[in-house]
């Protein structure tokens, strides 16, 4: 057999690390926990290091697209905003369950509501902050935490918006906003993120081609295929950047960050393919960090 | 040659198989979709609406103009202003009453500046001029009919004030159906409850003749307040119905759902009767990525699933992009659909199976998983 056979559809991620979030979902933990000091602010990172080591063992891409670097620059830029967030980490919490509700495993998700339901409630917590589009529909509207705790459900631009920070890119940049369909379409956040980008001093914004309700979809769905048509999707939007000649593009979503990079990755890793595109896709939080006065 | 190089062959050909097809599909696609065309218009009212009524209007007017000149009416003998004035008094036609209704319910106005509101001056009202009953009864038949012509006007004017950008999109995506839109729902009863009453009102000495009990008095405060209170009261319901319908369902509620299936009236609110509101205009159709991508001829996503007649594809190929609704006049939320049929599909699909879950988001079609077990 050769090494070389390539699967028409290659699923992701691999079937393994699925395996390891049913399988952690269905122990039930039933251990008490109780945060040192109360918190207003509660921060969830989402499943950034899962996908670390996913991107590591698909042998697809260098694999140099850092996730955690995400929730790093977040807890920061909270602390930058004066916010001092309680962080809702895996050693608690567990994943918040989008991609197995979006895959029909109902039995799954609602393992991990139930979970993650409890530990919410023992932590205290007013205001659960996402940087993740994907955990903030889930928090806001599959697991009605505003109805049943009465917690508030934010996304991370929405925490950080009308604060007054300042930030200063390094360089002068022109970079575009992609719109997630989770925080556009599904929860109808469109500004938050722009008004955050309008803040970067040398951040000129220009808009994508299809942007806002008619923004085009990253392409993978709840994990579930990485197929030629869904890599025709995100070439198409990866076109529409390319058109727009900008130099960054800009996500909300750590998924479209994963998707987008690893398919710059693949496409300079066989430039003889012939696609190429000249720029690079980062995360908002990513960029914000790097543009904090004082740091470079 | 080696079985390795024999391997090698087949899977390069196999590739290149693969590229021909996709480029293929590429090439042999519709392009229409909206992705490419900035945005699907209609005919606009101006100038086309209004040139075409135009000149119908002006034809018409020849035609009469015509008429009168070279054939004259049959005119009877000339009226006699001395004739006592008849009573009931004559009626016009019935689709006339609420105009001849205006003229009657409107009363005297008396246009002044308030002066005697400020006691310290010491002065009197200044009347401006008397709007008598006769000359705003008039003027409200024409103000009607005007506000019904300014209405995509106002629409429009409130979709680009929403969204500078994007009001007309905002605006053509509008829900139309009375429990989305509580407030226009009302103005429209208000209207009709008001062509209704004035009507009643207009006839008002002929319902005196056979119910003296019911006096102009009475009709006046019915035609003033009625169309008020309906209109209220069809808003207070409306409303109460619309965030019954936008709940989500409850644990035991989603639970009856996957067990029985949808025995609530409630349940069908979401989806399977927003997907009753499909008129099959395509939009989603055309919006698709996937559709887009795989160059497939057209599907028509909502209404096909609505009847049923989706081969299943694209339940699992759907990448829940969420675009379909955001392009739907009639915000039909399809994805919420695939939510539901996904979760039907594998329901019963423990996490014990070994088989299940690779093949579910190992591309493969989930009947095969069904028929495993």
């Amino acid at each position: 057999m050769s090494s070389r056979t390539k699967p028409y559809a290659r699923t992701i991620p691999h079937p393994l690390f699925e395996r390891l979030i049913v399988e952690d979902a269905m122990n039930k933990d039933e251990s008490s926990w109780k945060p040192e000091r109360p918190h207003e602010y509660g921060y969830f990172p989402g499943c950034v290091d899962f996908m670390d080591v996913e991107v590591k063992f698909t042998h697809l891409n260098k694999g140099d697209a850092d996730h955690a670097s995400i929730a790093a620059a977040s807890i920061k830029l909270l602390n930058y905003a004066n916010i001092d967030p309680l962080i809702l980490d895996m050693n608690m919490f567990k994943c918040s369950g989008h991609d197995q509700l979006w895959q029909g495993q109902l039995e799954v998700f609602d393992a991990l509501k139930e979970h993650n339901m409890r530990r919410l409630k023992e932590s205290g917590i007013k205001i659960l902050t996402c940087s993740c589009a994907e955990c903030y529909r889930t928090f806001a509207v599959d697991y009605d935490l505003p109805g049943k705790l009465g917690i508030k459900v934010e996304h991370i631009t929405q925490t950080l918006q009308g604060r007054g920070l300042k930030f200063k890119a390094p360089e002068n940049v022109t970079v575009a906003y992609h719109d997630p369909c989770r925080l556009g379409r599904m929860m109808g956040e469109y500004e938050a993120p722009r008004d955050l980008i309008q803040l970067v001093d040398g951040a000129t914004m220009v808009e994508l081609e299809n942007n806002k309700e008619r923004a085009l979809c990253c392409g993978v769905s709840s994990m579930m295929y990485c197929n030629d048509a869904t890599k025709a999707v995100r070439r198409k939007r990866l076109d529409q950047g390319t058109d727009a000649g900008i130099d960054l593009m800009l996500g909300g979503c750590p998924k479209c960050y994963m998707h987008m990079q690893c398919m710059l990755n693949e496409e300079r890793m066989n430039p003889e393919d012939g696609h190429h595109h000249d720029y690079e896709m980062m995360d908002l939080m990513q960029f914000l960090v790097a543009c904090l006065e004082g740091e470079n | 040659m080696s079985e390795d190089d024999l391997t090698e062959m087949i899977y390069e050909h196999q590739e290149e198989q693969l590229d021909l097809d996709t480029i293929n599909k590429l090439e042999n696609r519709e392009d229409h979709s909206v992705l490419e065309a900035d945005m699907i218009k209609g005919e606009p009212l101006y100038p086309h609406e209004v040139t075409r009524d135009g000149v119908f209007t002006l034809y018409i007017m020849a035609l009469l103009f015509y008429l009168t000149a070279f054939v004259p009416p049959p005119l009877h003998s000339a009226a006699d202003p001395t004739a006592g004035t008849a009573y009931p008094p004559p009626l016009p036609d019935w689709y006339l009453l609420w105009a001849f209704g205006c003229l009657k319910v409107a009363w005297d106005i008396k246009m002044t500046i308030p002066l005697s509101m400020l006691p310290f001056l010491g002065l009197e009202d200044i009347e401006l001029f008397l709007m008598s009953a006769k000359v705003w009864g008039t003027l409200v038949q024409g103000l009607i009919v005007n506000l019904v012509i300014a209405v995509p006007f106002i629409d429009r004017a409130i979709g680009a004030l929403i969204d500078p950008q994007y009001g007309d999109v905002v605006n053509r995506g509008h829900e139309r159906r009375p429990v989305e839109d509580p407030v226009r729902a009302a103005i429209g009863v208000y209207g009709i409850v008001m062509i209704v009453m004035l009507s009643i009102f207009s006839i008002n000495a002929n319902i005196a003749l056979y119910y003296p009990q019911v006096t102009t008095d009475i009709l006046m405060v019915l035609t003033v307040w009625g169309p008020i209170v309906l209109a209220i009261m069809t808003y207070v319901f409306l409303d109460r119905r619309r965030s019954e319908g936008a709940k989500p369902l409850t644990d035991e509620e989603r639970f009856d759902l996957y067990v029985n299936g949808i025995t609530d009236r409630r349940m069908q609110r979401i989806y399977e009767f927003k997907l009753n509101r499909c008129y099959q205009c395509g939009l989603c159709d055309d919006i698709c990525p996937v559709r887009d991508m795989e160059g497939e001829h057209e599907l028509n996503i909502i209404y096909n699933t609505f009847q049923n007649e989706h081969d299943g594809t694209a339940m699992w190929s759907c990448i829940t992009c969420g675009m379909c609704t955001a392009v739907c006049p009639q915000n039909i939320e399809y994805i919420d659909y695939v939510l539901e049929q996904r979760a039907l599909f594998t329901m019963g699909a423990s996490s014990d199976s070994d088989t299940t879950i690779p093949n579910i988001i190992g591309g493969e079609s989930p009947k095969a998983v069904l028929n495993h077990e």
